[in-house]
């Protein structure tokens, strides 16, 4: 049996740390690729290719790095731990 | 133009990364169930900085919803929470359902008024002390209360 419980809320949003998945790979993959063929009149497809790949390895080394010392949970679960009585209610 | 390219790159790797491995995750917190000082120790662990945290109250809404009916879940209905609440309650805001749920005994269950035995043994148990004619009144009344089949 449902009841209409008026109650007050806040919407809180917090970030976690997660696996990057299969999905960096493809994004390293497409994003050289394209660069390379973008600056293959100027310098040849092979060198924006694989100084590409190095530039978005760095970049997402320091990424991972910035997002190690800003986001300190781990999990949803750890995001939430400092509060009790939380709803899900959406996720991004 | 390569290093152009190149620097596009590290810029992209980075961009990519963050929004592969953060995570933001929005719930909706009842201010009453909210630990005192909870989203401000939240806040101060880690590294100190709160990029990670960040509490927005987006609003703060009267709102009507939809909830399951708590007396059917475990533990019965949530009671409310204390004016001063003690270590268990602050740990837990509904330690105190416990308290709820011992407060009945069986006796209180039959709606029986036993009387104190003043010849009740040092351990308490005050079956047949002193009035077995009582006792036999008590067995009488329960066995008319809870209607068993074996009551003639």
């Amino acid at each position: 049996m449902a009841q209409q419980v008026p109650s007050s809320g806040k919407t809180v949003k917090r970030a976690y740390r997660r696996g990057i998945g299969g999905a960096w790979w493809t994004a390293l993959v497409v994003a050289s690729v394209l660069l390379g063929l973008i600056g293959r009149s100027g310098s040849g497809f092979w060198s924006v290719f694989l100084w590409s790949i190095v530039a978005f390895v760095a970049g997402s080394l320091v990424a991972i790095a910035v997002a190690g010392r800003v986001v300190a949970a781990r999990s949803e679960d750890e995001a939430f731990a400092g509060l009790i009585g939380v709803r899900p209610e959406t996720a991004r | 133009m390569k290093w152009l390219l190149v620097a596009v790159a590290f810029v992209l790797g980075a961009v990519t990364t963050w929004f592969l491995s953060v995570k933001r995750v929005t719930r909706m917190v009842s201010a009453e169930d909210q630990v005192p000082g909870g989203a401000d120790r939240q806040a101060g662990e880690g590294t100190g900085s709160s990029a990670d945290v960040e509490v927005e109250e987006v609003e703060e809404v009267e709102e009507v919803e939809e909830v399951e009916d708590d007396a059917s879940a475990f533990g019965g209905a949530h009671t409310a929470s204390s004016d001063a609440s003690g270590a268990a309650e602050a740990w837990d805001r509904d330690a105190e359902d416990e308290d709820a749920l011992m407060s009945g005994g069986a006796d209180d269950a039959l709606g029986l008024s036993v009387p104190p035995v003043a010849e009740a043994t040092p351990n308490g148990d005050v079956a047949g002390v002193g009035d077995p004619d009582g006792v036999a009144a008590i067995d009488e009344q329960v066995e008319q209360q809870t209607e068993t089949p074996e009551t003639p």
